[in-house]
């Protein structure tokens, strides 16, 4: 069996008697810097792009290819994302791994189709200011964002595209066009048509930021977004219907010519102390569009259909269910999320991740301790176990080895 | 007859309007703009505090009160006829290399909320910067926060710099945000750590007992 078939196979049908993938979510920059000068062995270091594509995939380029002399030219940025399978790539101008992956005999990476899901024509990435602490730019998507070149860390929004009913249908008007929906497609699609037809790894659509609550924070900013569900709330459904609309307009030329595997929505919307909306906000805001978007890609044979939320999501796991989800993802573990009480609970909810990322720098007792909960998950099938968010500079590479080595085992001999 | 009730639920409900009418009804009827703040407006998000503690609100809904709160302050301010006595003073700021300000911004309108003096110094603070800024306006708490992992480290950095200024044991430090854990916390020794607004408000309150 290939990668794509065992994918499906362990998510789709629950078998546990099929090596389920051996992914990681992702590592930060800077543990790869470092794992580099403690071992891991350097055949391709992860390449960043600097050809601006799509929102999709090139979201932050622009700052992570900027004049930085904080960053060796052989080195990472430290705060950028290296995708490790389990986030899809092409995302955000994250680069993939591949030494990780080689080193540790893990699975080929999901693959994100590469479309323009935004604003078309997008924005063309500007600079507004740049010393050389900072850098203050308008990204593809209409967003000013300001990226700190010492730290490196992923940009921050400082100034959103969606500010009023105005801004909004000015944008509509300008760049949300219904017509020529095949113009958001890649320009070669029928040579991408072909490639996907004949591949081995999962194919994914969505992404980040596509979500109910994902996209509004990210075109808005989550405190004018926070507000409006009281001061604008029709505001919120105009953006939330044209974008389900828009995006299943797309997804319908997609899928005539491509199987996909499976869909990622991006939410983000839960801190340590639970969700950051009320349900009666879920369930006015986000489910009916949840409803529609599950039924059409369902019926257009996408079944697996993941939510990527940090922190503790436990709550409203069965308004996301009720949506029409069927997976989830990273499961983050100190903010109170447990997997085996998830798969008690929700038996039929595929997961990913669930693993405490930064315990694995404690050491071989820990990691023994850590990886007892994902044995028991394993069994039952339906699950990819891997960290719960990207691999801390913390780990050093020595544990990292332990754990993957271990982890790989017991995916191999569940 | 309007009264002071009638002000907290306008705060606890978010109406923004009717809060700043009732404080201009009450200080025409020459209610002092103390008893105003302290029955009326610290009333009002004192219950925000607990419901949002309890999961009966959400951020949205402390937003709105926050922001009620915030406007009426503004009418009532200048009526004041002494600096009211504050229940401490918070001096707040998101570390170096992190540009979030979300969790910083909730937990210090929690704080106002709940009558303390906050100084917020924004976002990307330098731990000289941190250091500096409690030698100047000598706060009883002193709150960090990061979102993202690869700035946790700056926590410390700050704490260490408080030691070598001989400022740390003249101040209560309460870290949050994302990936903080009380067992980080522990490990940097800080004083408190809280997972939300309201939480950090209950431990402030505790470390100045």
């Amino acid at each position: 069996m290939n990668t794509r078939e065992r994918f499906l196979e362990t998510m789709l049908n629950f078998s546990s008697d099929k090596a389920t993938m051996k992914w990681e979510f992702g590592y930060w920059g800077e543990t790869i810097n470092k794992w580099y000068k403690e071992g891991l062995k350097e055949n391709e270091r992860p390449q960043l792009s600097d050809e601006i594509t799509t929102p999709t995939a090139s979201l932050y380029s622009t700052a992570w290819n900027s004049n930085n002399k904080y960053v060796d030219e052989n080195e990472l940025p430290s705060g950028i994302a290296v995708t490790g399978g389990g986030l899809y790539n092409p995302t955000q101008g994250f680069p993939l791994d591949n030494d990780v992956r080689e080193y540790f005999n893990m699975d080929k990476s999901q693959k994100l189709l590469n479309l323009n899901l935004l604003f078309q024509p997008m924005f063309k990435p500007e600079v507004l200011e740049e010393t050389e602490e900072e850098l203050k730019y308008k990204d593809v998507d209409g967003v000013t964002r300001i990226y700190l070149k010492e730290s490196a860390t992923i940009p921050s929004g400082w100034e959103w595209p969606i500010k009023d009913k105005e801004s909004w249908e000015k944008l509509k008007s300008e760049r949300l066009s219904f017509e020529n929906i095949r113009s958001r497609l890649p320009e070669n699609w029928g040579e991408v048509v072909e490639e996907y037809n004949d591949r081995d790894y999962p194919l994914a659509l969505g992404g980040y930021p596509q979500g109910y609550f994902g996209t509004l924070a990210h075109l808005m900013g989550y405190e004018e977004l926070f507000i409006s569900y009281y001061d604008n709330p029709d505001l919120l459904h105009d953006i939330l219907k044209t974008f389900t609309d828009l995006w299943i307009a797309v997804y319908s030329e997609v899928l005539a010519d491509i199987d996909v595997d499976l869909f990622h929505f991006w939410e983000d919307m839960s801190f340590g102390s639970g969700s950051m909306i009320s349900k009666e906000h879920i369930r006015e805001f986000m489910l009916p569009y949840y409803k529609k978007m599950t039924d059409f890609l369902k019926t257009n044979g996408v079944d697996l259909i993941f939510i990527d939320t940090d922190g503790d999501c436990m709550d409203i796991i069965p308004l996301f269910i009720e949506g029409g989800i069927t997976g989830m993802y990273p499961f983050e573990v100190n903010c109170g999320m447990d997997i085996v009480k998830v798969r008690e609970k929700y038996p039929d909810l595929v997961m990913m991740g669930g693993i405490p990322k930064s315990e694995i720098a404690k050491g071989k007792s820990k990691i023994d301790e850590i990886l007892k909960p994902v044995k028991k998950v394993l069994e039952s099938g339906g699950y990819i176990p891997f960290g719960d968010h990207l691999i801390p500079p913390e780990v050093d590479f020595e544990n990292f080895k332990y754990y993957r080595r271990r982890l790989n085992d017991l995916i191999e001999n569940s | 007859m309007r009264d002071y009730k009638d002000l907290s639920n306008a705060i606890i409900t978010g109406k923004k309007n009717e809060a700043v009418e009732l404080c201009n009804i009450f200080l025409d009827e020459g209610k002092s703009a103390e008893d105003i703040i302290k029955y009326g407006l610290v009333s009002g998000m004192d219950v925000i505090g607990q419901r949002f503690k309890a999961d009966e609100i959400f951020v949205p809904e402390v937003l709105i009160s926050a922001r009620a709160m915030q406007e009426s302050m503004d009418v009532v301010k200048p009526h004041l006829e002494s600096d009211v006595s504050a229940e401490g003073k918070l001096l707040i700021g998101t570390v170096k290399g992190d540009l979030h300000d979300i969790g910083k911004n909730l937990v210090s309108m929690m704080f106002k909320g709940a009558g303390f003096e906050v100084i917020d110094i924004g976002v990307n603070i330098p731990a000289e910067k941190f250091a500096k800024k409690v030698e100047e306006h000598r706060p009883d708490l002193l709150g960090m926060s990061a979102l993202l992992t690869t700035t946790l480290s700056e926590m410390r950095n700050v704490i260490e710099v408080l030691k070598e200024k001989k400022l740390r044991n003249k101040v209560n430090i309460i870290i949050g945000g994302a990936p903080v854990t009380n067992e980080f916390k522990e490990e940097i020794g800080a004083d408190a750590y809280a997972p939300d607004g309201s939480r950090a408000v209950d431990a402030a309150k505790e470390l100045l007992k």
